[in-house]
C-alpha cells in the first residue's frame, strides 16, 4: 500500500482536482484505491457526489472506525472514498492539544494495508491536526502549485512546514511540486515556471497541468479528469503525470 | 547570541505534541519493560506482533519439510503431528503464496504460524499499543501500535477465526 498526500497551504491551486485525476487513473489502472477527502468543505466528497449522511473521517477520530468500514464505493471501479463533513473543522479545538493526535490517521491506514494497493489523501489548505495527519501517513507528498507570483510564496510556507514536521516526526518525506493552472500564453505563467524550475530542480515534475475548462466540466458531471472525453489537455496531462510520478516512485523503491 | 523565533518555537512545540509516541525498543535495550516480549515478523510490507508467550521457538523450516508446508497441512515434527496456519493467508491474503521459512509453535496447541524470515524479540512499554475496544471485523488484530508500524495480533482469537471459517474436517490436530 502507498499512500500520497496532496496539500498546499495555499487554497484553489487543485489540489481537489489532483486527487480525483490522479485517483481515477490509479483505480482503472486495476490498483485498489482509497481517496479520503480531509477539508471540512468536503470538495472532493461532492465531486463524486458522496451521500452526506454516512459517516466518514470525523467517526474515524471520535468513534475509532475502521477506515475500510466507512469508505464510500464510488460509481467507478476500485475507487472508494472516506468522505468529508463539516464537522472535521472541529477536530482542532476538541483534540488539537492532546499528544499522539497527529497520528490518528497513520495508525488507522496502516490497519487497512491489506485492502488497499494505493491511498490518496485530500488536504485541507490550513496547518492543523487534519494537515499534521496527512503528512505524517504518507509517504510521498504532491504540492500543487498554481503557476503564479501569490502562489510560490505559498509554497515556501508549505515546504517550511513539511521540514518542521518531518523533524517532529522523525520521518523524511520524498515530495513533488506540480505546477498547475498553467497557460502558456500569458508572461506571469512562463515566469513563474521558470522560477519554480530554477529554485526546486528536479522537485518540480516535467509535466504541468494546464488552464483547461473541461477539469471543471468534469467536476460538475462528477466524473475523474481523465475519464472525460471532452478534457483533451488536462487529461492526458494528468496521465502524463500520473505516468512520471510512478516511475519516481519505482525508482525510489529500487535504491531503498 | 542566539534567540529563539517564537512564532517558530510554537509551532514546533505543537507539532512534537501531535507527533509524539512512545518509543519501540528492540529486546536488549536498557529501559525496556519485561513484561511485553513480542515477537515481531515481516509480512510483504506490513510488520506483525506476535505475543512472546503465545509462541515458542521459532523453527527453522528452510529445508524440504518446510517447503512443502501449505496453509492447514499437516505436518510431522518428530513423533508429533501439527497444522500448518500460513500467517499470511489469514492476515493479508494478497500477501499469500510467498515463500515461507520460519514455524511458530502456537503455546498450548499443536498449530504452527508458517512466516517469512526469523523473527525479531522485541519489547514494548505498556502503553505503546493502542488496543481496540471492539473487534468486529478483523477480530485477530489485537490492536496497533501508536507509531503505526506494527499490528499486534492475538493468536488465540486468529486460530479461532480460522478454524471457525475452516471446513469443519479441518479441526485443532489433539495436543
Amino acid at each position: 500500500m502507498r499512500v500520497w498526500t496532496i496539500a498546499n497551504q495555499k487554497g484553489g491551486v487543485g489540489k481537489t482536482t489532483t486527487v480525483a485525476a490522479l485517483g481515477g487513473l490509479f483505480a482503472a489502472a486495476g490498483e485498489r484505491t482509497l481517496l479520503v477527502d480531509m477539508d471540512p468543505h468536503a470538495s472532493l466528497s461532492h465531486y463524486f457526489r458522496l451521500d452526506e449522511g454516512q459517516p466518514g473521517l470525523y467517526q474515524l477520530f471520535t468513534d475509532d472506525s475502521d477506515a475500510g468500514r466507512i469508505a464510500q464505493p464510488t460509481a467507478y471501479p476500485n475507487l472508494s472514498i472516506l468522505a468529508a463533513s463539516p464537522a472535521l473543522a472541529t477536530l482542532d479545538r476538541q483534540y488539537g492539544n492532546r499528544n499522539g493526535m497527529g497520528r490518528v490517521l497513520q495508525k488507522a491506514l496502516a490497519a487497512e494495508s491489506a485492502n488497499y494497493d494505493r491511498i490518496l489523501l485530500d488536504c485541507p489548505p490550513l496547518l492543523g491536526l487534519l494537515m499534521v495527519n496527512a503528512l505524517a501517513a504518507c509517504e510521498r507528498l504532491l504540492i500543487p502549485t498554481q503557476t503564479e507570483y501569490l502562489a510560490l510564496r505559498g509554497l515556501e510556507r508549505m515546504l517550511q512546514t513539511l521540514k518542521m514536521v518531518a523533524r517532529s516526526s522523525g520521518h523524511d518525506i520524498d515530495y513533488h511540486i506540480v505546477p498547475t493552472l498553467y497557460d502558456s500564453r500569458t508572461h506571469a505563467s512562463r515566469s513563474a515556471i521558470r522560477q519554480l524550475r530554477e529554485a526546486h530542480g528536479e522537485r518540480v515534475t516535467r509535466n504541468e497541468i494546464p488552464v483547461d475548462t473541461q477539469l471543471r466540466e468534469a467536476s460538475h458531471a462528477g466524473v475523474p479528469p481523465a475519464q472525460w472525453h471532452a478534457s483533451r489537455r488536462g487529461a492526458a496531462s494528468y496521465q502524463l503525470l500520473h505516468d512520471e510520478l510512478c516511475a519516481c516512485e519505482a525508482a525510489a523503491e529500487l535504491v531503498a | 547570541m542566539m534567540t529563539r523565533d517564537p512564532d517558530n518555537a510554537a509551532l514546533r512545540d505543537y507539532l512534537d505534541a501531535l507527533l509524539q509516541e512512545p518509543a519501540l525498543q528492540a529486546a536488549g535495550a536498557a529501559q525496556r519493560d519485561p513484561q511485553t516480549l513480542w515477537q515481531s515478523c515481516r509480512l510483504g510490507h506490513l510488520q506483525l506482533l506476535l505475543p512472546g508467550n503465545a509462541v515458542g521457538t521459532p523453527i527453522d523450516a528452510s529445508d524440504d519439510t518446510a517447503s512443502t508446508a501449505r496453509h492447514l497441512a499437516q505436518i510431522r515434527i518428530g513423533t508429533e503431528d501439527w497444522r500448518v496456519l500460513e500467517l499470511a493467508r489469514c492476515i493479508a491474503p494478497n500477501l499469500a503464496g510467498a515463500a515461507t521459512d520460519t514455524l511458530l509453535p502456537v503455546a498450548g496447541s499443536r498449530w504452527l504460524l508458517a512466516v517469512s524470515g526469523r523473527p525479531v524479540p522485541m519489547h514494548l512499554p505498556n502503553d505503546a499499543i493502542e488496543w481496540r475496544a471492539q473487534r468486529s471485523s478483523r477480530p485477530w488484530l489485537a490492536g496497533m501500535s501508536r507509531d503505526g508500524r506494527h499490528m499486534a495480533l492475538d493468536v488465540g482469537a486468529l486460530i479461532a477465526h480460522v478454524t471457525g471459517n475452516a471446513d469443519t474436517t479441518q479441526e485443532e490436530p489433539s495436543p
